[in-house]
């Protein structure tokens, strides 16, 4: 709903950091088309992604009211990124409350999900923590309606997939082969199919409430 | 870059790798493969039945080019031994 209020919309090349960690950016960015990561990099030049940004999302809410990123966020593939400015922000929470509350569930849900993958990153297996993801981007591409036929767009290397899963790419390798030879997904090229929903979701022990996708009103 | 394939053996469990990955030298593959073996080794040796996980690495012509080994062992001190006199 927010995104029509984005302004001087810019393409982003692929690789390409829409921030950089440190940044004190006027204004926040929302996510047009393409797919982003927030991430943080460590001095051995290891890279954590913390988050997979779809379009609809803001990549960094947080730098209205925490003004510094403590995070950079890149362009996952060529995306497309509009951005509010702070001051808009500051206006339509101060005159519209029920927006001021959307954009609250917003920060919420994006937490909801770091506790998600918080928990699968501490104390699942790879498989598992693999498959939750993958059933994580269905539903959420599903709900801005980028699954057709269960498949749906998966441009990550497995360098960055294990980047986002905090694993080695030979073991995500591994795992990608795992879910392929028991059934439950193929990946050709960049698009990725569920074969069996059933079966990845309760390995996955997936349950898409904290995503509060359903309409009720908040 | 070239091309390396990493077949993993768990116990009697073959999952070999259709796709490969590329690595710019054999060194980098190296590195790649203890990695990985070290966290597979630890997601899986402790619930399954295998007691050593291998890689073995292949080039593009699908020829061994190392293989990787980690091994859990366990050894129950036999007969268990009695609680000590009060």
């Amino acid at each position: 709903m927010l995104e029509g209020a984005a302004v001087r919309p810019r393409q982003v090349n692929k690789g390409v950091d829409i921030l950089l960690e440190g940044d004190r950016p006027p204004e926040c960015t929302v996510l047009l088309e393409g797919y982003a990561g927030r991430y943080n990099l460590l001095r051995n030049g290891k890279r954590q992604i913390t988050a997979l940004h779809l379009p609809g999302d803001f990549v960094d809410l947080d730098s209205f009211l925490v003004k510094r990123m403590d995070h950079a966020a890149m362009a996952i593939t060529p995306c497309t990124v509009g951005v509010i400015s702070h001051d808009t922000l500051r206006e339509i929470s101060e005159n519209h409350p029920h927006l001021a509350r959307l954009l609250w569930l917003t920060t919420l849900v994006d937490g909801a999900i770091n506790r998600r993958w918080l928990v699968a990153m501490g104390r699942r297996s790879a498989l598992e923590h693999t498959a939750y993801l993958l059933c994580e981007l269905f539903v959420r591409l599903e709900a801005v309606g980028l699954v057709t036929e269960d498949s749906f767009k998966l441009p990550l290397t497995q360098a960055e997939l294990g980047d986002a899963l905090g694993l080695s790419n030979v073991h995500v390798n591994r795992i990608i082969q795992e879910l392929r030879t028991e059934g439950l997904i193929t990946w050709r090229g960049e698009t990725l199919t569920v074969e069996d929903r059933r079966l990845l979701q309760q390995l996955a022990e997936f349950d898409p409430s904290f995503l509060c996708l359903d309409r009720e009103p908040r | 870059m070239p091309r390396f394939y990493f077949d993993v053996r768990e116990g009697t469990r073959f999952i070999p790798d259709a796709d490969g990955l590329e690595f710019e030298s054999l060194d980098a593959a190296e590195h790649a493969a203890a990695e990985a073996a070290a966290e597979i080794g630890r997601d899986r040796l402790p619930k399954s039945d295998a007691r050593d996980i291998t890689i073995e690495v292949k080039n593009e012509h699908r020829q061994r080019v190392l293989t990787v080994t980690i091994t859990m062992a366990i050894h129950r001190v036999d007969p268990e031994p009695l609680p000590p006199r009060a």
